[in-house]
């Protein structure tokens, strides 16, 4: 069995059985153990990229065109590797509440993480379709799931939202297949270039649209602060790494190897959503107190910092979008983790109900502190230097409203940060918890903690992967060729 | 036949379009079977499925003489679609459902509060 088909088999077929078996600590291995697959794969794929070649296999033996085939080049294998190690630390994560432990969210999870494997590692726009909608599924469910008692308004709108822009992508699919006649990446990312076709440019922004929404861009992205803040800390940090990014990962995928036409023609129009992406998100989240809307709408203006490495659409700006990429994903979820293990010790996310972290509990002043930091874009944290490698890009591009914007961004990022820093570190602790002790941060967020270092103290490794990645998103014959010939 | 598709899709997807822009959650639901039941008529349009013979592989005699078979690639589009579709349709309505119960409960919609903060 080809080890393509593994990450998207495996938590599948799992699903059901911690449906069946319905035990707590069973759910949490499995998912635990799925994540660590997709880790696995994505690192055995991504060897193989840097040495050249692109790892496909095509499902059931079905050949080209009108088979599905699964290709793991560069970008897709840095998105397995990365939402795995996620999934394994959200699941390793010890405060998980009462509906997290349940046997049918264990089951929505392996679903969730099937369908991103899926949707990262195809080579058809229908399957892609087909691996959107199992998402939507499985994240409404996870949502529905959880005990907060406004949660039915966040779930409702995410779910409308959500088949409104699942609709939209089947819509454009159709369109594509009746301009082009094919539906496989492989053939469409082979069309002769510079021919301009309004039709198909047509079809494809509405696409663009389904992506847009999915990657919570301005002004699609509502349904991600209304409805993160109802999930326990745990999901919330899953969902932030995994939903948002996957919907990037396409719109790269689409603009960049499949209509590059279209990417030119659709430019301005992505240097304006960027940037109201940036800012509006930025702006909101220094407008809430309550932790977990801070970092949703966080979520939403890195969004934006990776639409501008999208709309800069140099090689530079790629490569630095996808280190950006890497990094976001894992600071913003163990920001996520980490805030939950403040919040445990407070019995609240409220900004108000806590203080005295600095005093109290050091390591998790350390871990959020640094975390925060690189977020920000503190040099010398991850976050600098994947803000760095988007602004020198940029500059180099001439797109002076994109890094303008970008550095404003980090300035308010770093008012947000510093807003829960002084609220929940540096003011002394409330008195009904003056004689306790704040828990253990945990093995988890370590591990996103030392891979945060990691990149902080050694970019160049990442940038280097990031690098050969753009490379093989910008020269589409390699691609083209390894996806045809599947097996 | 692509002329009629076409405009009853577009009718389709109208009324979609008017009933989830609704106030009542069940108009919401109804116009989102609407609109995925318009974008599988696209699918069908688009498909150019033109031909009048089933897709039955082997079986020769099925075919009168001169039909030509039907494009079976979007025939398969159409049906994947159409069962997610159900799927989707019956996630929305439970959520309805579980929204008119707990509004019926709750009597004051405390939910909406967070939301305007």
């Amino acid at each position: 069995m080809n080890m393509l088909l593994l990450p998207v088999a495996f938590p599948l077929g799992l699903a059901f059985v911690a449906l069946a078996v319905n035990a707590a600590w069973l759910g949490r291995w499995l998912v635990a153990a799925a994540g660590c697959l997709m880790a696995a794969v994505g690192t055995l794929a991504l060897v193989d990229n840097l040495a050249g070649t692109i790892p496909t296999v095509a499902v059931g033996g079905h050949a080209a065109p009108f088979g599905i085939a699964l290709a793991a080049d560069g970008l897709s294998s840095l998105m397995l590797v990365v939402t795995g190690l996620l999934s394994w630390a959200c699941a390793s994560y010890r405060f998980r509440d009462s509906h997290e432990r349940s046997g049918s969210s264990h089951a929505l999870t392996l679903l969730l993480l099937a369908s991103v494997s899926g949707s990262v590692l195809t080579a058809d726009l229908f399957n892609l379709y087909v691996w959107f909608e199992v998402m939507v599924l499985a994240s409404a469910g996870l949502l529905a799931l959880t005990g907060d008692p406004g949660r039915l308004d966040g779930v409702i709108k995410y779910t409308l939202l959500n088949v409104v822009g699942a609709a939209f992508l089947l819509l454009g699919v159709a369109l594509i297949y009746g301009i082009t006649g094919t539906l496989s990446f492989a053939d469409l990312a082979a069309r002769p270039r510079g021919v301009s076709d309004p039709q198909l440019s047509g079809a494809v922004v509405v696409v663009l649209v389904a992506f847009l929404l999915k990657a919570a861009a301005f002004p699609l992205f509502f349904w991600l602060p209304a409805s993160y803040p109802t999930l326990g800390f745990a999901t919330a940090g899953l969902f932030s790494g995994l939903m948002s990014k996957v919907g990037v990962y396409t719109l790269y995928r689409s603009l960049l190897t499949l209509f590059p036409d279209v990417l030119v023609e659709v430019n301005p129009m992505l240097v304006v959503l960027s940037i109201a992406t940036m800012l509006t998100g930025v702006l909101g989240a220094a407008a809430q107190h309550d932790v977990k809307r801070i970092l949703s709408f966080h979520t939403v203006s890195q969004i934006g910092y990776l639409m501008m490495g999208l709309a800069i659409a140099t090689r530079d700006a790629v490569s630095a979008g996808l280190f950006f990429l890497v990094h976001v994903i894992v600071v913003k979820s163990a920001l996520f983790l980490v805030g939950g293990v403040a919040a445990q010790f407070f019995g609240s996310a409220e900004l108000r109900d806590g203080g005295g972290l600095l005093v109290r509990g050091r390591w998790v002043t350390v871990c959020f502190g640094l975390l925060a930091a690189s977020l920000a874009g503190v040099p010398p944290f991850s976050g600098f230097w994947a803000k760095l490698g988007l602004i020198v890009a940029g500059l180099d591009a001439g797109h002076a409203w994109l890094v303008a914007t970008a550095v404003l961004t980090g300035l308010l990022t770093l008012y947000s940060m510093t807003k829960i820093w002084q609220t929940w570190f540096w003011r002394e602790t409330p008195e009904a918890l003056a004689l306790s002790a704040p828990p253990g941060v945990g093995l988890s967020c370590w591990a996103l903690f030392g891979v945060v270092l990691l990149f902080s103290a050694w970019p160049q490794g990442l940038f280097s992967v990031a690098q050969s990645a753009a490379t093989q998103l910008f020269e589409r014959a390699a691609y083209v060729t390894a996806v045809q010939e599947a097996q | 036949m692509g002329v009629m598709l076409a405009v009853l899709s577009g009718l389709t997807v109208a009324g979609a379009v008017y009933c989830m822009l609704a106030r009542d959650f069940h108009r919401v639901g109804v116009g989102v079977m609407m609109l995925v039941s318009a974008t599988n008529l696209v699918l069908v349009a688009a498909g150019r499925v033109m031909g009048r013979a089933p897709v039955l592989v082997g079986d020769a005699s099925v075919r009168r003489a001169g039909e030509q078979l039907g494009n079976p690639l979007p025939q398969a589009f159409v049906l994947t679609a159409i069962v997610i579709g159900i799927g989707v349709i019956a996630l929305v309505f439970a959520l309805v459902r579980a929204l008119d119960q707990e509004r019926h409960r709750l009597d004051a919609d405390g939910s909406s509060e967070e939301e305007e903060q």
